[in-house]
This record gives C-alpha cells, sequence and structure tokens, in this order.
C-alpha cells in the first residue's frame, strides 16, 4: 500500500463480500420456490426474496465500486485521499442504511414500509432494482456525492491519469443516471422509459467505465505494460460503448407504448454494444500476453482474464442474442432475460469487483500476494463459482427456449403456468448448479484466512 | 527471464495512419453503425419501394446539394489546414480550419431549416418509415456535424497558439481523419435518401 | 495541393451530376449515382484522408466499408 489513506477500501470490500454471500443464500431460496412454491411461505415470499436477492446485488456491487475507487484513486494520484475520515463515515451510514432497508423488506409487508417511510410524499418504491425506500435512496446521494467530493479533491489535486479521469466520470454519472429513480411518472410508458435510464445507462453506458478503468488499473499493475498502450485501449473501449449504449437504450423500448422507430434504433445501436465487451476480453489477453513481469499473485490475473471472457459471454453474446427486435419479439420477459441477467452481471460486475478485491487485499493486509496455498484455493472459488454461473446461464437459455415456445410459438399456446410446469426438470438443475456455486463462494471467502509463506515473482 | 526485450511496446512502432490510431477505431465503429443503417434503409426501402418514393418527393434536394457541397469544400479546407502545418505554418492552418469550420455551422444552418420544414409541415419520425430514416439518419449525421466541429475548434486552437509544428502535428491529422468520416458518410447519405428512386 | 483542389473540383462537378443525375440520365438513375458516389467516397479515402499512402495493414478498412455499403445498395435496389 503506498498511502495510507487506502485503507479505507478495506472495510468495503469486506461489506461487499458478506452481502453478496447474503445475496447468494436468497438466490438460492428463490430458486427452490420456483420448483417447490410454497418453500418458506409466508415468512418469506418469492417477491420479497427477489428483492432482496437484487437489492444485495446492487448493493454489494456499489460497495466494492466504492472500496475500489478509494484504493485506486490516491494510488493513481500520488496523493492521500482528501479525507479518509469522510470516507470511513459513509461506510458506516451506508452498511447501516443497506441492512436497515433489507431488514424493512424481510419483516415488514411492503406497502406497509413505503407508508413507514414516506412514499406519499415523493413516490419513488416499487420498481424493479429501485424499490428502495426514499430515505434509504436520500441516503444513497449523499453517500455518492459525498465520496464524489472526496474522490474529486484528491484527483484534483494529484495526478491526473487515464483512468483516474474515466473512473470518475463512470461514478459521476452513476450517480447522476440514479437521480432518475427519483422521478416516478403515474404514466405506466413514460415510467418504464424513465427506468430504464438508471438501469440500462448504468450497466451499458456508465458502469462500463467503471469497470474499464478497474480493470486497466489491475491490468498495468500485475502486467508492467506501459500506461501508454493501455489508455489508449481504455479510450477506445469507452468511446464504443457511449457510442453504443447511449442511444441502445432503445432495445427496452420496443414494446412499451413508446414509437415504432425504436425498434430500427434501439436494434442497431444495441447490435454494437457487445463490441466494448469483446475490447475488454481483447484487452485483457493482449495485455496479459505482453507482460514484462510474472506478478506474485497470479489469481488476480486469473480474476482479470475472467471478467474479460465472461463479460463477453454474459453482456455480449447473451446480449445480442435477444437485442433484436423481431428477436425479442419472442424473448422479452422470458428466462431468456434472466439468463443472460445472471451472466453479464456476474461476468462484467461481480467480476471486476472481485478482480480488484484479489489484487488488493494482499496488499491491504501488509503483502504483494498470498501465499500459494491460499492463491491455489481462491482459484478453485473462480472455477466453481464461473463454470457454476455458465451452466445457470445454460439451463435458463434452456428453460426461456423451451418456455417461449409452449408460451408464444406453439400452435395451441400454453399458459404461463403449464408451461413453467413443462421446464421444471431445468430449475432444478439451476438450482443444484446454484449450491455448486455457493460451493464456490464459501470457498473464496476461506481463502481469506489460509496462512502460508508469500508468493513471490517468480 | 526478461519478457521486456522480446515484446516490443507497441508505441514505438512507426504511426502508418495519418493522426493517433485511437481516432480510427473510432472511425471504424461509426462508418459501422451508419453502414448498417445505410444498408437498413436500403432494404427497408426495397419493401415499401412506393411508400419511399413518395416521400422523397417531399425533400429538398437542392437543400441537400448544396450541403453535400458545403462538407466536401469544408473536408478540402482541412486537407489544406493539414498541408499548411505539415510546413509549419501554424496561423495559416489555423485560418484553414476556421474556414472549415464555417462552413459546417453553414451547413447545420441549412439542416435545421429543412428540418424545421418538416416540422412545421406535421412531419416527424413517427410519419412513416421513410422519414423515420430521414429523420433520424439526418440527426444522427447533424451530431457528428458538431462533434467534428468541435474537435476541429480545438485543434485550431491549440494550432493557433502554436501547438503544433513541422515536426509534431499528429493532433491536426486526427482531427481532419474525424472530418473527413463525416463528410464521407455523408456523401453516401445524400445520394441513397434524396436522389435514388 | 493542385491534386487536391482538381479533386475538390471534381467532387463538386460530381455532386452536381448526382443532383441533376434525374433529369440527365432517367433510364439509369440509379447505376449512374452509384457510380459517382463511390467515385467521390474513393476519391475522399484516398485522398482526403490519405489512406492510399497509409502502410498501415488497416487501410483497407475503409475502402471495403464503401464497397459494401455502395454494393449492398446497389443489390436492394435490384430487388423491387
Ligand atoms: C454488463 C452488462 C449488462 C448487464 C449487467 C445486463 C443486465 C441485464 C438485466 C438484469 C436485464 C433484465 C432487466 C429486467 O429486469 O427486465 C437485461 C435485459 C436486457 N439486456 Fe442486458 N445487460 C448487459 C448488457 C447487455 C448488452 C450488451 C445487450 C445487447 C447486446 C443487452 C441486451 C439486453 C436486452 C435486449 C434486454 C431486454 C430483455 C427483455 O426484453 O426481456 N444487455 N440486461
Ligand atoms: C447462485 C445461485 C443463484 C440463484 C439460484 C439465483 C436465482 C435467481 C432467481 C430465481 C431470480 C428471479 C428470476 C425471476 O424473477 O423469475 C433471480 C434474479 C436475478 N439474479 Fe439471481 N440467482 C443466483 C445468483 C446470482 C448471481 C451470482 C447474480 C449476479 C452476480 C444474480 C443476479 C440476478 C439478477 C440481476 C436478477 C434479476 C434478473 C432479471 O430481472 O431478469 N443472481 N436470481
Ligand atoms: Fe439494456
Amino acid at each position: 500500500m503506498k498511502y495510507q489513506s487506502q485503507a479505507v477500501a478495506k472495510p468495503y470490500f469486506i461489506a461487499a463480500i458478506g452481502l453478496f454471500l447474503g445475496q447468494i443464500l436468497f438466490g438460492l431460496i428463490m430458486g427452490l420456490q420456483y420448483v417447490v412454491g410454497d418453500y418458506l411461505f409466508p415468512a418469506i415470499p418469492f417477491n420479497v426474496a427477489r428483492m432482496v436477492h437484487t437489492n444485495l446485488l446492487i448493493v454489494w456491487l456499489l460497495f466494492g465500486f466504492m472500496g475500489a475507487a478509494y484504493y485506486l484513486i490516491p494510488e493513481e494520484a500520488e496523493r492521500e485521499l482528501f479525507s479518509p475520515k469522510l470516507a470511513l463515515a459513509m461506510f458506516w451510514i451506508f452498511l447501516v442504511a443497506g441492512a436497515a432497508t433489507i431488514l424493512g423488506y424481510l419483516l415488514v409487508p411492503y406497502a406497509t414500509l413505503a407508508e413507514m417511510t414516506g412514499n406519499n410524499i415523493l413516490a419513488t418504491m416499487g420498481r424493479e432494482f429501485l424499490e428502495q425506500p426514499l430515505p434509504t435512496k436520500v441516503g444513497i446521494v449523499i453517500v455518492a456525492l459525498a465520496m464524489l467530493f472526496n474522490l474529486s479533491m484528491t484527483v484534483l489535486k494529484g495526478r491526473k491519469t487515464a483512468i483516474n479521469l474515466v473512473l470518475l466520470l463512470g461514478l459521476w454519472g452513476l450517480a447522476i443516471f440514479f437521480l432518475f429513480s427519483f422521478y416516478n411518472p403515474a404514466n405506466l410508458v413514460k415510467d418504464k422509459f424513465y427506468w430504464w435510464w438508471v438501469v440500462h445507462l448504468w450497466v451499458e453506458g456508465v458502469w462500463e467505465l467503471i469497470m474499464g478503468a478497474m480493470l486497466a488499473f489491475v491490468l498495468i499493475k500485475v502486467t508492467g505494460v506501459d500506461r501508454e498502450v493501455i489508455e489508449k485501449w481504455l479510450y477506445i473501449i469507452i468511446a464504443m460503448a457511449l457510442i453504443s449504449g447511449l442511444i441502445g437504450t432503445g432495445h427496452h423500448y420496443y414494446w412499451i407504448g413508446t414509437p415504432e422507430y425504436w425498434q430500427w434504433w434501439g436494434s442497431v445501436f444495441s447490435a454494437m454494444e457487445p463490441i466494448p465487451f469483446f475490447m475488454m476480453t481483447l484487452f485483457a489477453f493482449n495485455m496479459v500476453n505482453r507482460r514484462r513481469r510474472e506478478h506474485p499473485n497470479q489469481a488476480a490475473v486469473l480474476w482479470a482474464l475472467g471478467t474479460g471472457v465472461m463479460a463477453f459471454l454474459g453482456a455480449g453474446v447473451w446480449g445480442f442474442l435477444h437485442t433484436l427486435a423481431p428477436v425479442n419479439f419472442y424473448t422479452h420477459g422470458s428466462q431468456i432475460t434472466a439468463a443472460h441477467g445472471h451472466m453479464a452481471f456476474y461476468g462484467a460486475y461481480a467480476l471486476v469487483v472481485l478482480t480488484m478485491i484479489s489484487y488488493t487485499m494482499p496488499i491491504l493486509r501488509g503483502r504483494e500476494a498470498n501465499s500459494r496455498k491460499a492463491q491455489v484455493v481462491e482459484m478453485w472459488a473462480f472455477w466453481l463459482m464461473t463454470i457454476a454461473m455458465v451452466f445457470i446461464t445454460l439451463f435458463l437459455t434452456a428453460a426461456g427456449i423451451l418456455q417461449i415456445w409452449l408460451q408464444r410459438i406453439a400452435a395451441e399456446p400454453m399458459g404461463f403456468m403449464a408451461a413453467q410446469d413443462q421446464v421444471a426438470l431445468f430449475y432444478w438443475m439451476r438450482e443444484i448448479t446454484g449450491l455448486v456455486f455457493f460451493t464456490g463462494l464459501v470457498l473464496y471467502i476461506v481463502s481469506f484466512f489460509i496462512k502460508g509463506e508469500e508468493a513471490r515473482a517468480s | 527471464m526478461n519478457i521486456a526485450a522480446t515484446l516490443p511496446a507497441s508505441h514505438d512502432q512507426p504511426r502508418t495512419l495519418p493522426g493517433d490510431l485511437a481516432i480510427w477505431f473510432f472511425i471504424f465503429a461509426e462508418l459501422l453503425v451508419f453502414g448498417v443503417f445505410f444498408l437498413a434503409y436500403a432494404f427497408a426501402r426495397a419493401r415499401n419501394v412506393e411508400l419511399f418514393d413518395a416521400s422523397q418527393l417531399q425533400l429538398d434536394r437542392i437543400s441537400g446539394a448544396i450541403n453535400t457541397a458545403l462538407l466536401i469544400s469544408s473536408s478540402y479546407f482541412v486537407v489544406r489546414a493539414v498541408d499548411r502545418i505539415r510546413h509549419g505554418a501554424s496561423h495559416a492552418c489555423a485560418g484553414w480550419l476556421v474556414a472549415a469550420m464555417t462552413l459546417g455551422g453553414a451547413f447545420l444552418v441549412l439542416k435545421l431549416t429543412e428540418f424545421a420544414g418538416k416540422f412545421a409541415a406535421g412531419i416527424t419520425m413517427s410519419t412513416n418509415t421513410f422519414f423515420m430514416f430521414y429523420i433520424g439518419l439526418g440527426f444522427f449525421h447533424f451530431m457528428h456535424v458538431v462533434l467534428g466541429m468541435i474537435i476541429l475548434g480545438w485543434v485550431a486552437h491549440k494550432a493557433w497558439r502554436g501547438g503544433y509544428s513541422a515536426a509534431n502535428h499528429a493532433g491536426v491529422e486526427t482531427g481532419a481523419s474525424y472530418w473527413h468520416m463525416v463528410d464521407l458518410v455523408w456523401i453516401v447519405l445524400f445520394p441513397l435518401i434524396y436522389v435514388m428512386h | 495541393m493542385k491534386l487536391a483542389t482538381a479533386l475538390w473540383v471534381l467532387l463538386l462537378i460530381l455532386t452536381a451530376l448526382t443532383t441533376q443525375s434525374a433529369v440527365i440520365a432517367a433510364g439509369f438513375l440509379v447505376p449512374f449515382v452509384l457510380v459517382m458516389t463511390y467515385i467521390k467516397g474513393q476519391v475522399v479515402i484516398d485522398h482526403f484522408m490519405g489512406l492510399r499512402h497509409a502502410t498501415s495493414r488497416l487501410r483497407w478498412i475503409v475502402p471495403a466499408w464503401l464497397l459494401v455499403v455502395v454494393g449492398g445498395i446497389a443489390y436492394t435496389f435490384t430487388l423491387s
């Protein structure tokens, strides 16, 4: 660790991993509810479990992004963080607010929670991923602004590099687009329209900047490749992401009551969206092939390469699969969507956060890399989780194809629930594979507690 | 093992495309988007010839032609600007760039007038597929002219203050390449949407 | 620069021809305009963008783009 203040990243990362574990537990609960309908009813209904699963996902990724930013920005800016105290205070505020929100979901009926938290003053609740009560949303904005202030001041006074500027831009974008979550028009068409401005413009816009910057940072560190080369790649990736991603929002406007031309604009622009993801894959492999040193933290290299590949598969390939309007006409809102959502979120954002954690955690704990033994366990965790995710995606895709056939194409279309019954086998397989994923995650956590002699550069 | 000795770093290879390599990837991506749209237009037209031909008659072909001439000329001015900076003439370079931007501005004005006329006639992107392409593609290209002018303006400013030289003027070539791309796209767009039927 | 100036004038003439082609070449408007367009595009690529003298392995991309786009458009006009 070059700067003392980088240490604030550590609690953020620990919280992220803890919440990740919670997310997966709720995923497993829901996976079982898919096939055993009354499992845990009425204690944890499906809709509540779903909300907890997805909200925990978003919150742990945000913890991860923030931790990563608090680590990365001082190192790139070559100075201490503007205010480590503020960063730490924000950590506790965010953690308490996050925990309270999740408890609220679990303990109180959602409608009551809405009443209790002032949803009648400004209605913002009830939209997927953005279910948080008003005070939580305001809290998120405050935490984000405090972080942006802290980081921007650090960069302003320090060295400006492509990496910290792109990261800052991405984080500012994240905060700004979140503001759309406060606007919830009664008109359902408009509601969806703006909802996507948060959800889509996050994952297929500004988050790509965050991801690109973090990947570039780790790659510079572990490969020793010239900064100039890496920065050039970064710029191109960002440019492509923005060109395709902004208007690409149109791929969500096909059937929600917006004008028909969105079928053209959404299709053509979103069809380009895989390009930046593909370039990230090339980027990662290219840099590792050109490496000028063998970094002792080989696990971090593996996570970085994994991010490149899985992000392209999940976002690029599975995204493209259903992005053209004539295809989406059939696949919209089916298990294909869930397959894509899982692999893309895992491949791009879960993995990039885990890459940052893998690279920084040993350093935060006072060594360049973990012991060989710990790294081997960590790599096992990578493979178990990643392969499990590939199979979860494949099973859901299979379920999706069948579902679409039975429900939407067959000569005598089946009802939704009847079709669900027909594909239950795939849901069972998804659940079993989910247990493998869970095992991988447990191993991952175990790897932090394995001691041994620090690995050295070969 | 010293890997560094065996792996050439890319930035000391000779630059082979004019300007910065990064802008070329950007240009390729832009061309791809436009290309897909042009072909989408062409195929959509083939499936609905009468509608496209009838709608096309409502366009102002002369205005489109003038705009083509404006962009081609501004592209030519940019060629002159690059030539000047290769001889180290910073102010002349900036002058040509400003001239190019002026024509770009004229393009924008004319285009806006055209659009205003269509909107006044009650035509929108939802009118029919032809106008969806005409307005959508036109607006998309319009934004590229704006971006190109911003880039040229930035380069002109730097050139004026002596930021480039005969030996070192990759920035000018970078901006020029982008501007030529904007021109090239319009060279295809104009006959496709305004003329061919 | 003389060449560039001459090409500029050429481009302007071709543009005028394209615009007036409905009158000049009523019968074979489409092939006529497409050839004009191809020539214009190639001139810009070769001489304005300067790709003719570039030595990069990537220099074929823009001309190939032009060929594909113009060719694709030509094809669709044979469909109807
Ligand atoms: C890392 C980046 C990405 C993530 C995290 C992601 C995530 C998601 C999620 C969670 C959904 C479901 C939203 C809902 O609840 O309705 C979704 C939908 C969708 N995504 Fe992505 N996505 C990414 C990139 C892409 C890309 C690059 C494409 C296109 C090439 C794409 C195409 C789509 C489409 C078309 C839908 C709508 C599916 C439907 O109609 O039901 N996504 N995405
Ligand atoms: C490992 C075991 C997991 C299981 C069993 C599981 C299960 C589920 C289930 C049943 C749903 C609800 C689908 C529906 O509404 O019908 C869901 C939604 C979701 N899960 Fe998971 N999940 C798991 C892991 C993950 C991981 C690792 C991620 C991301 C990193 C993730 C991200 C999501 C997202 C984004 C959604 C919303 C998808 C959409 O709106 O289409 N899940 N999950
Ligand atoms: Fe999207």
